[in-house]
C-alpha cells in the first residue's frame, strides 16, 4: 500500500500577543494516510486538527516538519509549483453558507476550480464536466443557473462536494463537512461521500469533533490533544479500548443512544478544561488533567511508541 | 401523573414574514402543540432546524419578536394561566418561575459587565428587598454551586476571560439563580466539545435533583437526550410526531420519522455499511398544506398521507404518534413494523 501523505514532526506556531511565546497550535504531529483510506484527525476544539489540516494543503506555511504529497516534499514550495499539486489535493468545508459565494451561480462555483486547473477547457467541455460533478453528488442541470441561497443545507454542501470533485483530486480534506448540517441530512452527506470514495477510490482526511459519526467513517483515527497526537491507529481497536487516558475519558465523554445507560451511572470522564496553546503544561500535555497523572509526567515529554497492530500512544504507561 | 406542573394545550406560533401582512404567507412555526411536565421531570424535545422546538420554548415565555402571533387554548404553570399576562406578571414569571438557557453562552451574556454583575441582576429585578452585601453572597453561593473555582475572584471576570464551557456554567448559575420551577434549556450545550458536554449535562442533573427543577431540554441529539431525559417530544414540521417515555421510544419507536432519526444515529450502525438516512429535506413552513408534513420524506406515505392529517394514536401509556400506519386500516406489510412485525402495533388505538 501507498502513502498518499506523510507528514513528519508537523509544526505550526502561530504569533500570540506574548511576546517569545507562540501558540504552539500543532507541535510535533507525525502520521501518514494511505490511499483509499479514510483518515480522520478528532478532538475538541483548540487540539489543532483544522490546523493541521490547513496546514498540510499550505494554506498555512508551516513553522517546522515537513509534508510529503505522493513523496514529494512540499512544505515550502511556491505558489506556482504548488499549482500542479493542489489538483490532487481539494478541501470540502466546514459551512455550506459561508464557503460558497452568494453572487455565483452553481455553474461559475464548480467551474473556478476546472477555470484554475484545467484553462484550456472548451466551454461546452467545462459544462458536461460540471453536469458531471452535480450528477455525482445527486444534482441535476437544472440546478446549473441557480444560486447557492437558493438552496438548503444538505444541498449547499452538495455543491461543496462537487466543487471538490470537479478536477478530480485523489486527496479530499474533510474540514467538518457535516457539523453545520441536520442529524437526518448528515447521514445523507456520510453516505454521499462514501460512494465516491468506492466510485472514484478518492483518499479522505477528515477533520471532525462528532466521534460516533467518525467511528462510522473512518478507518484510521488519530487523536489529537493540545498541538500533538496522543493516540493514533485503526479505528475500531482505538474506540473498542483507547489506551491513552485522554482517548478513553474523550470517548466515554460521548452520550449514548441508550435510555438504559444513565449520565450519572459512571464517573464524569475528564475534569477541567483545556489549558493554553500558549503555556502548555511542561512534560505531558493532558497531565493536568489526567487521573492516573505520575511524577514524570511534569518533567518529561512522552514519545509516541508503538502497541502493535498499527497503534501508537503518547503516554508515559506505555514503555 | 397527578397534576402537571406546566400544561400546554394546542399552541400555535406564526410569524408575518412579509409587508404589508398578508402579502406573503406567514410561516406557520408552530401547528398546535400540546404537552405537559410533571414537577421535577426531565422532557425532551428533539428535532431538526425548523421543526419548531426552539419556537415552541419562546412562546411559553413570549419571547418572540413582534412579527410573531402566539394562540393557545390554555398554557398553565401550577394551574395557573401564563399566557396573555401583564408585563409585570411576565416579569414576575421570567426568570422566577421559568428560567432558560441558551445555546450560544456568548451571545447571552453582555460583553461589557464583569460576570457577577450580571447575575446579581436576577436579584435585584425580583428580590428587590435584598441589600448589597447579601446579594454579592448569594451571587458567589451560585457560582460555587454551578463549580466555577475561585467564585469571589471571578465575580469581578468579564464573559470573555471564560471558556466556553464557563460561560455556560455562568448562564446556569443565572437561570437557576432564584430556585426556578421550570428550566428551559435550548440546545445548552451544542456549542460546546463532549468532555464539557458532559460536565455541563451533569451540572443540570445535580442541580435538578437539589431544587426539584423541572427540566424542558431541546435537542436536535437523541444522544443527550436518552441520558438525561424521562420522556422525549419529537417535533416535525411545527407538530408533535411522537411523544414517548425514553425508554420505549428507543425500542418501540412508531412514527417513521422517529424510525429515520434514530436510524441516522451513527453510534447505533457503526458496523453498517451505510446509514439510513432520511431523503429530501425538511418543509417550507409557509405553505405546510394540508396532509402529514413528514409524508413527502416518508417511505411509506400513502395518498392519505399527502392529503390529511392523522390524528393521534395511543400506544401504551404516555406513548403516542401521528401517524397513518397506526390506524386500523392500514395495510401493515407497507409499515415500518412489517406483516411479520404485528405485536408492535397491538395495543395501538386512536386518542
Amino acid at each position: 500500500m501507498t502513502n498518499i501523505l506523510e507528514v513528519e514532526n508537523l509544526t505550526k506556531h502561530f504569533r500570540s500577543g506574548v511576546r517569545g511565546h507562540p501558540v504552539r497550535a500543532v507541535d510535533g504531529v507525525t502520521f501518514s494516510v494511505t490511499a483509499g483510506e479514510t483518515f480522520a484527525l478528532v478532538g475538541e476544539s483548540g487540539c489543532g486538527k483544522s490546523t493541521c489540516a490547513r496546514t498540510i494543503i499550505r494554506l498555512y506555511e508551516p513553522t517546522a516538519g515537513r509534508i510529503l504529497l505522493d513523496g514529494t516534499d512540499i512544505s515550502h514550495l511556491g505558489v506556482r509549483q504548488l499549482r500542479p499539486l493542489r489538483r490532487n489535493v481539494q478541501m470540502v468545508f466546514q459551512d455550506p453558507y459561508a464557503s460558497l459565494n452568494g453572487r455565483m451561480t452553481v455553474r461559475d462555483i464548480i467551474a473556478e476550480p476546472l477555470r484554475v486547473h484545467q484553462p484550456d477547457l472548451s466551454p461546452a467541455e467545462t459544462t458536461e464536466q460540471i453536469v458531471d460533478a452535480l450528477a455525482a453528488v445527486g444534482l441535476g442541470r437544472e440546478h446549473l443557473t441557480r444560486y447557492a441561497h437558493e438552496f438548503s443545507g444538505g444541498q449547499r454542501q452538495r455543491i461543496g462536494i462537487a466543487r471538490a470533485l470537479v478536477i478530480r483530486p485523489r486527496l479530499v480534506l474533510c474540514d467538518e463537512p457535516i457539523s453545520a448540517l441536520d442529524v437526518s441530512i448528515q447521514a445523507q452527506i456520510v453516505n454521499l461521500l462514501r460512494d465516491l470514495q468506492d466510485e472514484l477510490g478518492l483518499t479522505y482526511l477528515f477533520i471532525a469533533h462528532d466521534l460516533s459519526m467518525v467511528h462510522h467513517v473512518a478507518d484510521t483515527v488519530a487523536v489529537m490533544y493540545l498541538g500533538q497526537i496522543v493516540e493514533l491507529g485503526p479505528t475500531e481497536m482505538v474506540y473498542a479500548a483507547p489506551l491513552h487516558p485522554y482517548a478513553k475519558g474523550l470517548l466515554a465523554s460521548v452520550p449514548k443512544p441508550d435510555p438504559a445507560v444513565d449520565l450519572m451511572s459512571r464517573p464524569p470522564a475528564i475534569e477541567g478544561e483545556i489549558p493554553s496553546p500558549i503555556h502548555p503544561p511542561s512534560g505531558c500535555r493532558f497531565r493536568t488533567r489526567c487521573p492516573v497523572a505520575m511524577a514524570i509526567c511534569s518533567t518529561d515529554e512522552p514519545v509516541p511508541v508503538a502497541v502493535g497492530d498499527g497503534r501508537q500512544v503518547s503516554c508515559h504507561l506505555f514503555k | 401523573m397527578s397534576t402537571p406542573l406546566l400544561n400546554v394545550d394546542n399552541l400555535r406560533t406564526s410569524f408575518q414574514t412579509g409587508r404589508p401582512a398578508g402579502r406573503v404567507p406567514d410561516v406557520q412555526a408552530v401547528r398546535g402543540v400540546s404537552f405537559a411536565v410533571a414537577r421535577g421531570e426531565t422532557v425532551g424535545v428533539v428535532g431538526e432546524s425548523g421543526s419548531g422546538k426552539s419556537v415552541t420554548a419562546m412562546s411559553l415565555l413570549n419571547l418572540l419578536p413582534d412579527t410573531a402571533t402566539i394562540g393557545v387554548d390554555s398554557m398553565t404553570l401550577d394551574a395557573r394561566s401564563i399566557f396573555g399576562l401583564s408585563r409585570k406578571d411576565e416579569r414576575e414569571l421570567r426568570g422566577k418561575q421559568i428560567a432558560m438557557v441558551f445555546q450560544d453562552p456568548m451571545t447571552s451574556l453582555n460583553p461589557l459587565i464583569p460576570i457577577g454583575k450580571q447575575i446579581e441582576e436576577m436579584f435585584l429585578v425580583h428580590e428587590a428587598g435584598m441589600s448589597k452585601a447579601e446579594r454579592r453572597r448569594r451571587v458567589i453561593d451560585m457560582l460555587t454551586e454551578v463549580r466555577i473555582p475561585e467564585p469571589a475572584k471571578r465575580y469581578n471576570s468579564y464573559p470573555h476571560e471564560f471558556s466556553g464551557g464557563m460561560r455556560q456554567r455562568v448562564m446556569i448559575a443565572m437561570a437557576m439563580a432564584l430556585r426556578p420551577q421550570v428550566l428551559i434549556a435550548d440546545e445548552p450545550t451544542t456549542a460546546l466539545d463532549v468532555t464539557i458536554q458532559d460536565q455541563i449535562l451533569r451540572l443540570m442533573r445535580r442541580l435538578q435533583v437539589e431544587n426539584g427543577t423541572s427540566i424542558l431540554l431541546i435537542s436536535h441529539d437523541l444522544s443527550v437526550v436518552a441520558g438525561l431525559c424521562s420522556r422525549v417530544i419529537v417535533m416535525y414540521g411545527g407538530l408533535i410526531m411522537e411523544e414517548s417515555p425514553v425508554a420505549d421510544l428507543f425500542s418501540r419507536p412508531l412514527h417513521p420519522y422517529t424510525i429515520g432519526l434514530l436510524g441516522a444515529l451513527p453510534a447505533l450502525q457503526v458496523s453498517a455499511d451505510r446509514l439510513v438516512s432520511i431523503p429530501g429535506s425538511p418543509p417550507d413552513m409557509s405553505a405546510p398544506g394540508d396532509g402529514c408534513p413528514f409524508a413527502p420524506r416518508c417511505p411509506y406515505a400513502r395518498v392519505r398521507c399527502e392529503h390529511r392529517l392523522p390524528g393521534y394514536y395511543s400506544a401504551g401509556p404516555g406513548h403516542r404518534s401521528l401517524c397513518w400506519l397506526l390506524d386500523a386500516e392500514a395495510p401493515a406489510t407497507d409499515s415500518p413494523f412489517g406483516a411479520a412485525d404485528g405485536p408492535k402495533r397491538s395495543g395501538v388505538r386512536p386518542l
